[in-house]
């Protein structure tokens, strides 16, 4: 008995999250089930505990909701790694996040030591004993605050565009984690990072979800509740390194093994590209099912029925007892079991689940068509079509970057036919606002060299260059503009604000000018914009504009701040086609209002400039200049005649 | 004459010394004793080996004559060739570099007189030919495993260390960010640009730029250009690399453009660019990575962990060379360079294994010494201890001294019964007899006001 107990506090656990937070995948896998969604026609789900028993763990912990429970345990029986693995379920119907499943884990009380944490989503090939043992010698001898290891796998292509979201700091000699960053721009390093250690800026490392956490880790997450997700951790960890007393460590796998995290659909293509080319390997197709490989990576399954003339180009996949009718070429596609084809039918780059029927003459590229639809004949599906279960696309019928169910069921959708319905995701602005689902990525890729992509940042419009003061000025001035336009609040109050916040940035008087009228003229978000049309944006701007007229009447008072109204004007309207259009009106509309005077409209258009931009916008003003010109000259006569 | 040169060497010998005024108020700052050599011994035996025939000195004029002296009595076999700059102005190593800039015929490596090292030089030209590199500057590892711990002569002072930031591409050791910390108060802003043109970026705060620079004919032609630079670490270098992220104008009509409105900043990618030769040798050519060949400007940092390096620039580095000196496995010449024969040694505690002794020195019997550097025409007079110490030429030690870890420069003398420990003694200076002085610096104080 006591021996046992023993062994069981050596056992090394792995968890494994097999509940998805997203609906990245939907409508062809549900958030809940998302981890049996096939990947080269297998669940992702096998890859995952494949991975976990190939690397010697045997205890796995798998968590799922409630009500996927009973579909994941029977597909895990299926799985040939689970046969040796020792696999507890545990669920859970109030889970809404990661973070939430750390916090259960806790009050389940199911970690007995260091544990290797990953999502079920997880592909490749990895040994993680090693990992681990390098965790506990380096809880053991050097640091015993370390909580953590992230596991990072390098990206072979540093420009490929799902790479480099986010920025990670690390110490040299340690690895330890020192920053981190989600976004893509510019960072801001704490001097005294950079003074203590060396430390490598590392932009070209990809997520894999795997981590290996000590047992202080699930206590961790329910003493903060507000982790959500990973990243919470991370950074709450970062932040408060001194509080919680702990401290994150990285891997980086680099040519010892290799991982791939299938968390939307451009993942799901790299992933899937990746277990064609044999990079995880033993888990390729051949190996784990039953096809066999031939040249040009093209995977073929059992008891298929190929017409003579249909052709399988590179990175290709059929699944086991699908027919193909004559005339039809694939390439570049995974086609699941029992599909049935027709005749001169192309499909390319796409994604076919099992049960699938595809009528002659259709075209499919860049799609993923899900379990038990039917394509009927001559259809064009193309850019990005996700396709749900069971549904059936009538003759005839061109779809492009559509979602598409079987069934209506959210009230939101578009009635294709009986059996299709076009979800839309313009309207469903209410729940999932900050979720921007990513389809497959179909476009090809230009080729941008580096500095092309430097030079962009150069020559961008002042924003960009404009020193962080001055920044931070602009955005405090339009937060003040937009809550002074919603709000109504009065202009002397908004001016009181603008001017304390001039004093606090330390903005001159006609860097100042400059930057609130730029402010004025950019209060429209980016959506809103693409709503207005031009009439419509005009209106708006003028309301606008009235409104805060004390405000303008208050900054732009002599010649030289009509200067820098004018160049604001022009600056603003490089970046903005809708204000470049209107420009003129927007300029004789603030001369209407005594903002601007006569003179300095002139001098503004008399003075000699060499860009194109601006050239073109002083042709458009030659009207207006013409126009002024007369009035001056009417008012002078007017004045010789009143003398 | 056509010219088959790769390389001309330059080394700047004109640097007065300010870190260490105590020294240098009388004496060039390149003739400074390191072992029993001076400072410039070090790099030009560095150029020898490497190869080098010809090398020019700068030096400031009013010790030109000096300095040449000394350095033909070093016996090189290489030609030297002194160019003397004015010492009352304040020249720049940028300065000095576009005053020869008429010699300079091919690309160019600078060397500082400081600098000591037993780096194989042609590890560092190679990393310049390799990559085709506009510039390479070599830093050097701090060193770990001897962490000498003394005290440095003088006052106690705490020991301030520049730092200076240095990011480079780990795989390929580009150079693409030079930053001083004073720089920067709280945070290091990081720009998009550099992450973009680099996913693997490595900082590093404690590296010792070793002031030695490879670089490109045509920065020479535009410090010509550009006057207002004067030093080469401080201001050329960090444009330089900086100018690696911004983008330059391809297509030849912008650049006629350039050249109208900035007639007094060249634009420095005019001068890079590479002859009509060269860029048809390239495309030919089936060698080298064709990835960043349209890049023009292209700095690398050349980071060496392994070898000894160490700028003499301040005391204490000054102090740790000249402790470590005898261990490092350099050409500092035959024994009997070591130990002088033309000196008189009559002492019967002598550590030969520790100490150098310069000719016509006169060491009298009853005298224990160890760890010392003595100079030339020292007389170092009986029942005297001397542990741990340099002495400069022409140092005089009355009876009845005790020196540990002490400093003396050039014609100095201690006087009878002095106990001196952990002082810095400048140059001619004669320390009253009987006087105990610790963590001092002894110098007559209206020479060193004048600095």
């Amino acid at each position: 008995m006591s021996t046992n107990k023993v062994q069981k506090q050596d056992v090394l656990q792995a968890v494994v999250v097999a509940s998805f937070f997203h609906k990245n995948f939907w409508p062809a896998a549900d958030g809940d089930s998302a981890c049996l969604m096939p990947l080269v026609n297998r669940p992702l789900l096998h890859y995952t505990l494949d991975m976990l028993e190939s690397s010697g763990i045997v205890d796995v912990v798998v968590f799922c909701s409630s009500g996927s429970a009973d579909s994941i345990k029977d597909s895990v029986q299926l799985a040939n790694g689970a046969r040796r693995l020792n696999v507890v379920y545990t669920t859970s119907d109030t889970c809404r996040s990661f973070g939430d499943v750390l916090r259960h884990l806790d009050s389940c009380a199911l970690i007995r030591n260091d544990f290797v944490l990953m999502w079920g989503n997880v592909v490749g090939q990895l040994p993680l004993l090693p990992l681990v043992k390098r965790f506990k010698t380096l809880r053991q001898s050097g640091d015993r605050g370390a909580v953590m290891t992230i596991i990072y796998q390098r990206s072979g292509d540093p420009n490929a565009a799902s790479v480099g979201d986010q920025t990670i700091v690390l110490a040299a000699d340690t690895g330890r984690v020192l920053f981190h960053n989600r976004a893509r721009g510019k960072i801001s390093l704490p001097l005294e990072l950079v003074l203590n250690s060396t430390v490598d800026i590392r932009r070209d490392l990809v997520d894999t979800n795997v981590v290996i956490c000590s047992t202080a880790v699930p206590p961790l997450f329910a003493d903060n509740f507000d982790f959500q997700t990973k990243d919470d951790f991370v950074k709450g960890l970062l932040i408060n390194e001194e509080i919680l007393n702990s401290t994150l460590y990285a891997h980086v796998v680099d040519g010892d093994g290799y991982t791939g995290e299938v968390f939307d659909w451009p993942s799901y293509q790299r992933v899937t590209r990746d277990v064609l080319h044999r990079w995880t390997y033993p888990q390729v197709p051949e190996v784990v099912d039953k096809y066999s490989l031939r040249y040009g990576n093209v995977y073929i399954g059992e008891n298929l029925k190929l017409a003579l003339t249909c052709n399988l180009g590179n990175d290709t996949v059929v699944g086991s007892d699908s027919k193909f009718g004559s005339g039809t070429r694939i390439s570049n596609t995974v086609i699941g079991k029992n599909c049935t084809i027709g005749n001169n039918v192309t499909i390319e780059n796409s994604y076919i689940f099992n049960g699938v029927t595809v009528k002659d003459r259709s075209i499919i590229r860049f799609s993923v068509i899900g379990d038990n639809s039917m394509i009927k004949e001559n259809s064009l599906i193309t850019e990005s079509c996700i396709l749900g279960g069971e549904v059936v696309i009538e003759p005839n019928t061109d779809l492009k970057q559509l979602q598409i169910l079987s069934s209506d069921s959210t009230n939101k959708s578009k009635k294709l036919s009986a059996k299709a319905y076009a979800y839309n995701a313009e309207d469903d602005s209410d729940s999932e606002d900050d979720q921007d689902v990513r389809g497959l990525t179909f476009r090809k890729r230009t080729w941008s060299t580096n500095s092309c992509s430097s030079s962009d940042d150069d020559t961008a419009s002042v924003a960009a260059s404009i020193p962080d003061d001055t920044c931070m000025f602009y955005s405090e001035v339009v937060d003040s503009l937009i809550r002074g336009f919603e709000d109504h609040v009065h202009c002397d109050n908004l001016i009181l604000e603008i001017n304390s916040s001039r004093y606090a940035y330390n903005i001159n008087y006609r860097e100042a000018n400059f930057q609130v009228i730029r402010a004025m003229l950019t209060l429209n978000s980016k959506a809103e914009l693409e709503a207005l049309n031009q009439v419509r944006y005009y209106t708006q701007l003028q309301s606008k504009l009235d409104y805060f007229l004390p405000v303008l009447r208050n900054y732009i008072k002599s010649m030289d701040s009509c200067e820098d109204c004018l160049s604001a004007i022009e600056d603003i309207a490089k970046g903005e086609e809708l204000l470049n259009t209107v420009i003129v009106k927007v300029i004789h509309h603030l001369y209407n209002m005594n903002i601007l005077s006569e003179e300095s409209i002139l001098k503004w258009h008399e003075k000699e400039e060499d860009t194109q931009f601006a050239k073109t916008v002083r042709e458009k003003a030659n009207k207006l200049i013409e126009w002024l010109k007369d009035a001056e000259e009417e008012t002078d006569s007017d004045d010789d005649d009143s003398s | 004459m056509q010219n088959w040169l790769e390389f001309q060497a330059v080394v700047m010998a004109a640097g007065k010394g300010s870190r260490i005024p105590e020294m240098t108020a009388t004496k060039p700052k390149c003739l400074l004793p390191v072992g029993n050599k001076p400072m410039i011994y070090y790099p030009l035996k560095l150029l020898e080996n490497a190869g080098f025939r010809d090398t020019k000195i700068i030096v400031a004029d009013n010790y030109a004559s000096d300095i040449q002296e000394e350095v033909d009595h070093l016996g090189f076999e290489m030609n030297l060739s002194f160019v003397p700059i004015p010492s009352d102005e304040d020249w720049g190593t940028a300065d000095s570099l576009r005053h020869i800039s008429d010699y300079i015929l091919t690309d160019v490596i600078v060397l500082s007189c400081d600098l000591i090292t037993d780096v194989d030089l042609h590890q560092v030209l190679n990393i310049y030919r390799n990559n085709n590199a506009s510039l390479v500057s070599l830093y050097f590892s701090p060193s770990r495993d001897e962490q000498c711990v003394f005290t440095v002569p003088g006052l106690k002072s705490k020991i301030k260390f520049e730092k200076d930031i240095i990011g480079y591409d780990s795989k390929t050791s580009r150079l693409l960010l030079m930053a001083s910390a004073s720089d920067y108060e709280e945070t290091m802003p990081i720009s998009s640009s550099l992450l973009n043109k680099c996913s693997n970026l490595k900082l590093c705060s404690k590296l010792l730029d070793s002031h030695m620079y490879i670089m490109k004919r045509w920065l020479v032609n535009y410090l010509v250009k550009d006057v207002n630079i004067s030093t080469l670490k401080g201001e050329l270098l960090p444009f330089v690399v900086k100018k690696q992220l911004s983008k330059h104008c391809k297509n030849i009509e912008p650049n006629e453009k350039c050249e109208d409105e900035e007639d007094e900043k060249p634009d420095i990618f005019n001068l890079s660019k590479e002859s009509d030769i060269e860029t048809k040798i390239r495309s030919m050519s089936c060698f080298g990575n064709t990835t960043n060949f349209e890049e023009m400007i292209k700095c690398y940092a050349c980071v060496i962990d392994s070898n000894i390096g160490i700028r003499a620039n301040t005391l204490y580095d000054y102090c740790r060379v000249n402790k470590i000196i005898h261990k490092l496995n350099m050409h500092l010449g035959e024994e009997k360079d070591k130990i002088s024969p033309e000196a008189e040694i009559l002492s019967n505690q002598f550590d030969k294994e520790t100490c150098f002794v310069g000719p016509n020195t006169k060491i009298m019997e009853k005298t224990s010494i160890k760890s010392s550097t003595i100079g030339s025409r020292c007389t170092i007079n009986s029942k005297t201890r001397i542990t741990d110490c340099i002495l400069m030429n022409g140092v005089t030690i009355e009876e009845r001294c005790v020196l540990q870890n002490c400093i003396v420069c050039h014609d100095a003398v201690i006087s009878a019964g002095c106990e001196l420990k952990d002082c810095l003694i400048s140059g001619s200076f004669k320390v009253p007899s009987g006087g105990k002085h610790y963590n001092e610096v002894l110098t007559a104080m209206d020479r060193l006001m004048e600095i």
